[in-house]
């Protein structure tokens, strides 16, 4: 399969390292992600509630944003498609750990309009407190696995370092 | 008063160079292709032209209704078929690649059409004028062509900066593959951004054919001037190649003035002296 | 250059193909520094337009004959060589020299470090730079030194053909367009390639000259078709496949397979 077809398909990805589209703005970014019509719980106007620092800067060029500003375009971009699962790439990789909170805070309100994700992270913390499950993998193998309710922030360390 | 008229015919044949290059600072801003065969394919358009004005016994001015479908097509299939294979991080295949279609259509046209210089009639248009001011005329024809231009940039800015299509243009642009994880067919999106770039081509070729003699070795001066146009406006904007494509003609009508064996040069020298001035052009690229 | 320096100058016709060569040199210097400015593809138009400028400029200097060029006169031809059948002979002789010397000094240059600077400038320029290579000298010592050689070779064949004009000189399809097809069917960045390329190049006129236009479009439609299908070329095709080298300079890389950590 091309890899233009696979957002039809309902699979949507916040890239590592957020890549926006530098020369368009947030309000173009968002609609690029929406640009293939499938229909759902996300629009622009959702979008903006979700995160309403991007209703302010709309018309602002997307490479004129902050980390963190940067990083709820992708993954408003992403949602636009309104994927059925929605992949996401380190979203805390070089954000300060108030924006990491802040985003992290959002994903109940994804995960509540049907939304599955699939979130790679370091910062175990954030991904401890919105995941189901969580799966740690060791040069390619999956070291520990385990509902997040029942992983302990030493039991993942002893997974990657060693007791 | 002769200067000024130098200069105001100067200004209207920018604008035919203008058209050459927005076509091909658009496929160069969209896919960074550089078209080699930029000014044979305008060559091409401008046969084309003479046929269906020939053929349908047209205006040559109103086959550009005809011509600007062929070409959008050609430049459609072009893409599908061989440039979107030679795109890559190596900047050779597709330079190579476009310089020899431009071999290509130069000798093919000269098989079919032999090298005789040929010409379209538009009929009394052609000599038509009126006066500006006192001892300054201007054609009819030129100051269309130049309307014509200004409008075909104008609706270009437009469509890039307006509308979904443009949206998808620069997003392919910035980010080929975000773009397609966005959904976008980079190959479909480099097709159009070709069939774009002929169908203003088209327009500058039939032009062209009215104007001038055309032989189907005139090809790769176009695309002189068109890339000359691009590189003084600066990559920035396509009001840029529109300024770039005025500069060009006002110094080949001046360099013309002085003695007629200058007029290309005069131009090229201005466009090197502009590149030794300001090497991003005079309208640049806001780096975001 | 050459045509001037012999009639103007009164030089010997042979001695005034290295003064050919370093006139170009010196000339490419600040043609260099300009068309620099320029990128990639940029690149590759902009010096187009500075042969257009010398050609230009070339029609423009009546001592030359302007634009309909001028020839050799006949005590120049005599002086160099007596008989036609000398004179023949002698631009052979001085044409395989001046190749084995072009593809000798390739050869070294690209053994020496100034190879390794360029091959690093090729893989990578930006790391490249930030390990010390003087990314501007560099390009700028290829590019003159290829001005050098160039000016030579292209004194000598108009040497041979006794004859110039600004037009068939600066004539992009004759000499940039069948120099480009040499080296895309032969093969880029292989010094073999060109060679490979010159062969196939004259069979090909061989057989299909009689075709004009005709034989000018295939070969377009062949070199489009190597670019495509073997980008390499033909050399680079069978190097690849059966790991032919005759003139070695590609740095293999060698891995000892027990000695890669796991």
């Amino acid at each position: 399969m091309p890899a233009h077809a696979v957002v039809g398909r309902g699979i949507a990805l916040v890239p590592e390292g957020r890549r926006l589209f530098s020369s368009l703005s947030v309000e173009e970014n968002l609609l690029i992600g929406g640009q293939l019509g499938r229909t759902g719980p996300w629009s622009l106007s959702r979008i903006y509630e979700l995160f309403p620092a991007l209703w302010e800067r709309r018309h602002a060029p997307s490479a004129l944003l902050s980390g963190g500003e940067q990083q709820m375009v992708a993954i408003g971009r992403a949602l636009m498609s309104n994927p059925k699962l929605l992949l996401c790439d380190e979203i805390s990789l070089g954000l300060a750990p108030i924006v990491v909170r802040e985003l992290y805070a959002r994903v109940p309100s994804i995960l509540a309009e049907g939304s599955s994700l699939v979130i790679v992270e370091q910062d175990i913390v954030q991904a401890l407190r919105v995941a189901n499950r969580i799966y740690c993998l060791q040069e390619g193998r999956v070291a520990l696995t385990g509902s997040a309710a029942t992983l302990t922030r030493d039991a993942i360390s002893a997974a990657y370092f060693g007791a | 008063m002769e200067w000024i008229n130098i200069v105001v015919q100067g200004v209207l044949i920018g604008g035919l160079y203008a058209m050459f290059a927005a076509g091909l600072a658009l496929i160069f801003g969209v896919m960074r292709l550089v078209n080699i065969a930029h000014g044979d394919l305008i060559v091409l358009a401008a046969y084309i032209a003479l046929i269906t004005s020939d053929t349908l016994e047209l205006n040559p001015l109103l086959a550009i209704i005809v011509v600007v479908p062929i070409m959008a097509a050609i430049g459609y299939g072009l893409q599908r078929a061989l440039l979107n294979r030679t795109l890559g991080d190596d900047v050779l295949p597709p330079l190579l690649v476009t310089f020899g279609l431009s071999v290509i259509i130069q000798n093919a046209l000269l098989e079919l059409f032999t090298a005789d210089s040929r010409r379209l009639r538009a009929g009394s248009i052609e000599v038509a004028s009126f006066p500006l001011m006192e001892g300054v005329w201007i054609g009819v024809l030129p100051l269309l062509q130049f309307v014509v231009a200004v409008a075909v940039i104008g609706a270009l800015q437009l469509l890039f900066y307006r509308t979904a299509f443009g949206r998808a243009f620069r997003a392919t642009s910035d980010d080929q593959s975000v773009a397609q994880l966005m959904g976008l067919d980079n190959r479909h999106v480099f097709a159009l951004a070709m069939a774009l770039s002929l169908a203003v081509i088209a327009v500058a070729g039939v032009f062209i054919a009215v104007r001038t003699n055309f032989d189907p070795a005139i090809g790769p001066a176009r695309l002189i001037f068109g890339f000359e146009a691009v590189i003084i406006g600066g990559l920035g904007s396509l009001w840029g190649t529109l300024a770039g494509g005025i500069i060009l003609g006002v110094s080949q009508a001046i360099g013309a003035q002085i003695n007629p064996g200058w007029q290309l040069l005069a131009g090229h020298l201005a466009f090197l002296f502009i590149l030794a001035l300001r090497p991003e052009g005079l309208f640049p690229k806001v780096k975001g | 250059m050459l045509f001037a320096s012999t009639i103007l100058g009164g030089l010997h016709p042979l001695l005034a193909v290295p003064v050919a060569g370093i006139v170009a040199a010196v000339l490419a210097l600040p043609v260099a520094g300009l068309m620099f400015r320029l990128r990639g593809h940029y690149f590759a138009i902009g010096t187009w337009v500075v042969a257009e400028v010398f050609r230009l400029i070339a029609a423009q200097i009546s001592a030359l004959g302007g634009g309909s060029g001028i020839s050799l006169p006949a005590g120049i031809v005599t002086a160099m060589a007596s008989s036609r059948q000398l004179r023949e002979f002698l631009m052979y002789w001085v044409a395989l020299a001046l190749m084995v010397a072009v593809l000798a000094a390739i050869v070294l240059l690209l053994r020496s470090r100034y190879g390794l600077a360029l091959t690093a400038i090729r893989d990578n320029e930006l790391a490249a730079r930030s390990n010390g290579v003087d990314v501007a000298r560099v390009k700028l010592v290829v590019y003159v030194l290829t001005a050098f050689g160039t000016a030579m070779i292209g004194a000598l064949i108009f040497l041979q053909k006794l004859r110039i004009s600004p037009d068939t000189a600066f004539s992009v399809n004759d000499w940039t367009a069948f120099v480009i097809f040499i080296t895309v069917i032969g093969g880029i960045g292989r010094v073999e390639g060109p060679i490979i390329g010159t062969i196939v190049f004259f069979l090909l006129r061989q057989t299909l000259a009689d075709l004009g236009a005709l034989y000018l479009l295939m070969l377009g439609a062949v070199a489009i078709a190597v670019m495509l299908l073997a980008p390499k070329g033909i050399w680079g095709f069978f190097a690849e496949r059966f790991g032919w080298q005759l003139l070695p300079l590609e740095r293999r890389l060698r891995f000892a397979a027990d000695a890669r950590t796991t």
